[in-house]
């Protein structure tokens, strides 16, 4: 697209100022600019409203699991009725403390030596993945909110300066002939903020519900380790009795 | 990004952008244009004084190049000319007084006068002398004189009867016709000459001959050599007496003219018109003091009471009244009535005001005025 082409469709362009328009008549680069933004926008409206409902999901599940945890049934049978299943959250730190603690005690030898800090190393891991589940793709929040205003700016400058040296080559400094030019590339700008405004807003809101679901699964497991700490301690009892 | 129904989001983000860019599309298709604004033209009111003050003149006004004055005589003595002002004030200054006619001054008077009688006697004589050395010419008139000028000048050797030379107007218009009775008879063999000597209209004679008087000119001065003027004392010279009494030039001399130039003015740059200075009022007031002086006779026995009479005038350029005086404060008392009366009076007998023309330029200011007859002043 050389320069005397984009003023002579700026020239035609003055009378027709549609949104269509100002993307048609862009520069391509501008152009690219524009699509890329609009596909972060998508995207990151796509992420937003998956992670909405991904903590929402997750939130309802630590809700049930943490009612049948604490309404006084056996552990064992809460054990066997999750095992079966996928997991979340929560769920998934209780399934796979239970399963250490049943090979501790399943395998030949048995041994309490250590299990303590087995079972803390594993409902650490578990909490580290059911984080990294919640909280995957917020950065691609946050990305877009920190990247795409700088990206449309690039496309607004690079607009602007394609419309300049149309100017150049038209030799016609009517507003008429430079408004259109420099409207599609503030064009760019408008989108990049489009697309930046929600991302950051939502990665703030996110990244705050996953912190708080992350508080809430670390204070169950240290819950749940001090109780199988507690049982570990009576069964070495047990079997200290059990020897003398 | 994986499209399942567990994770809807990518579904749900691009319908939702695909509907907003079409509402975007249907709501901004087309731009809202400006309403046009009227632009409102600022008004400002002028007074009727204010619009005669104006002195900017006419912007189209044909510009008048500036062509030297007329010279008839060469100068004796180079006058010396005004300077021309370089860097001309910005500031508001007042402009002198165009055209005042020379006031009559008793000093400078006597010399000047007596001059121009002497200048015409003078005048002549050039012609009668200088024949003298021309008069070969006459005789071979074939020979050179290829340019038709000179050839008017061998004309005026014959008109020299030297008695003549009393009528100094004349020679040049006469001459004319004598050449050709003189030249016909001598030089039979020269048909075309006869021709060209009509051909000079008179005019061009007459502008030939003034040339030849102002090249003659200076020579009046050696003149008296010859001793035959008697009359011809060593003649004072106006330039020479102008110099003396004025030794700088003065900023700008009065040009005065046959006619006055009817062009419009391009005006000053400063575009306001020149202030009276209170000296100048003082002089105008003692002008118009003397002037209803001399016209005012009021013999009545000064009252207790003090009245000084106001009366309202109103002048034109040229001083008349226009419109009737009018007086402000009518006595009360019958008895003063006369000395307002007589005010009045004063005041319609002196109609047309002589006011000197340097006032003219400040006529704005003097139009109206108030005169106030104070009986005891003018007794006094």
């Amino acid at each position: 697209m050389n320069p005397a082409d984009v003023a002579s469709g700026a020239l035609q362009a003055s009378t027709e100022v549609s949104f269509w328009h100002m993307f048609w008549q862009a520069h391509f680069v501008v152009k690219a600019v524009m699509i890329g933004l609009l596909a972060a926008s998508v995207w990151s409206w796509a992420i937003i409203v998956n992670k909405f409902i991904l903590l929402s999901n997750a939130k309802k599940s630590m809700d049930r699991f943490e009612e049948s945890f604490w309404s006084g049934n056996s552990l064992e049978d809460l054990y066997q009725s999750l095992s079966n299943r996928p997991t979340t959250a929560m769920a998934s730190l209780f399934v796979a403390a239970m399963r250490e603690w049943k090979r501790s005690f399943t395998g030949a030898a048995s041994s309490f030596m250590g299990l303590q800090a087995r079972i803390e190393k594993v409902l650490d891991v578990s909490i580290a993945r059911e984080v990294e589940r919640l909280e995957s793709q917020l950065l691609v929040l946050a990305s877009v909110a920190s990247a795409g205003p700088f990206v449309g700016l690039f496309g607004t400058v690079w607009g602007i300066m394609s419309s300049f040296r149309s100017i150049a080559a038209s030799k016609n400094t009517s507003l008429a002939v430079v408004a259109p030019g420099i409207a599609e590339a503030l064009f760019a700008t408008a989108i990049g903020l489009f697309a930046a405004i929600p991302a950051l807003i939502f990665y703030n809101i996110l990244s705050g519900k996953v912190a708080r679901s992350q508080a809430r699964m670390e204070s169950f497991a240290d819950e749940f380790s001090s109780i199988l700490s507690r049982q570990i301690d009576h069964h070495v009892a047990n079997e200290r009795d059990r020897a003398a | 990004m994986k499209f399942s129904a567990t994770e809807p989001g990518m579904i749900v983000s691009g319908v939702a952008h695909t509907a907003m860019l079409l509402a975007t599309l249907v709501a901004f298709s087309d731009a809202p244009k400006f309403q046009e604004a009227q632009e409102s033209v600022p008004v400002e009111v002028v007074t009727d004084a204010q619009f005669n003050e104006i002195m900017r003149g006419e912007k189209t006004a044909k510009e008048m190049k500036p062509q030297p004055p007329r010279a008839d005589k060469v100068a004796d003595v180079e006058e010396s000319k005004p300077e021309k002002v370089v860097n001309e004030a910005k500031v508001d200054t007042v402009a002198p007084p165009p055209k005042a006619p020379r006031q009559p001054d008793p000093g400078e008077d006597e010399k000047p006068v007596p001059l121009p009688p002497q200048r015409v006697a003078a005048l002549p004589q050039p012609e009668p002398v200088k024949p003298e050395p021309v008069k070969p010419e006459p005789p071979l008139p074939p020979l050179p004189t290829p340019r038709p000028p000179l050839k008017a000048e061998p004309e005026k050797p014959e008109p020299p009867k030297e008695a003549e030379a009393i009528e100094p107007p004349k020679p040049p218009v006469r001459p004319r016709e004598e050449p050709k009775k003189v030249e016909a008879p001598t030089p039979p063999k020269a048909p075309p000459k006869p021709r060209e000597p009509p051909r000079p209209d008179p005019s061009q004679i007459a502008k030939l001959l003034e040339q030849k008087k102002a090249e003659d000119a200076p020579k009046p001065a050696s003149k008296p050599k010859s001793g035959d003027e008697s009359s011809d004392r060593p003649r004072p010279d106006p330039a020479a007496i102008a110099k003396l009494l004025s030794r700088e030039a003065s900023q700008q001399k009065p040009s005065t003219g046959r006619a006055i130039n009817q062009t419009a003015s391009i005006g000053t740059a400063t575009a306001n018109a020149p202030k009276m200075s209170p000296s100048l009022w003082g002089q105008l007031d003692g002008l118009l003091q003397d002037q209803y002086k001399q016209c005012w006779s009021y013999l009545g026995l000064s009252s207790g009471q003090r009245y000084i009479p106001q009366i309202k005038v109103e002048y034109n350029r040229t001083g008349a009244l226009v419109g009737t005086p009018a007086l402000l404060n009518p006595p009360s008392d019958p008895a003063l009535r006369s000395l307002a009366e007589s005010a009045l009076r004063a005041v319609r007998r002196c109609d047309p005001l002589k006011i000197p023309a340097q006032y003219a330029p400040y006529f704005e200011q003097w139009r109206a005025r108030i005169l106030r007859f104070d009986p005891e002043e003018m007794q006094g």
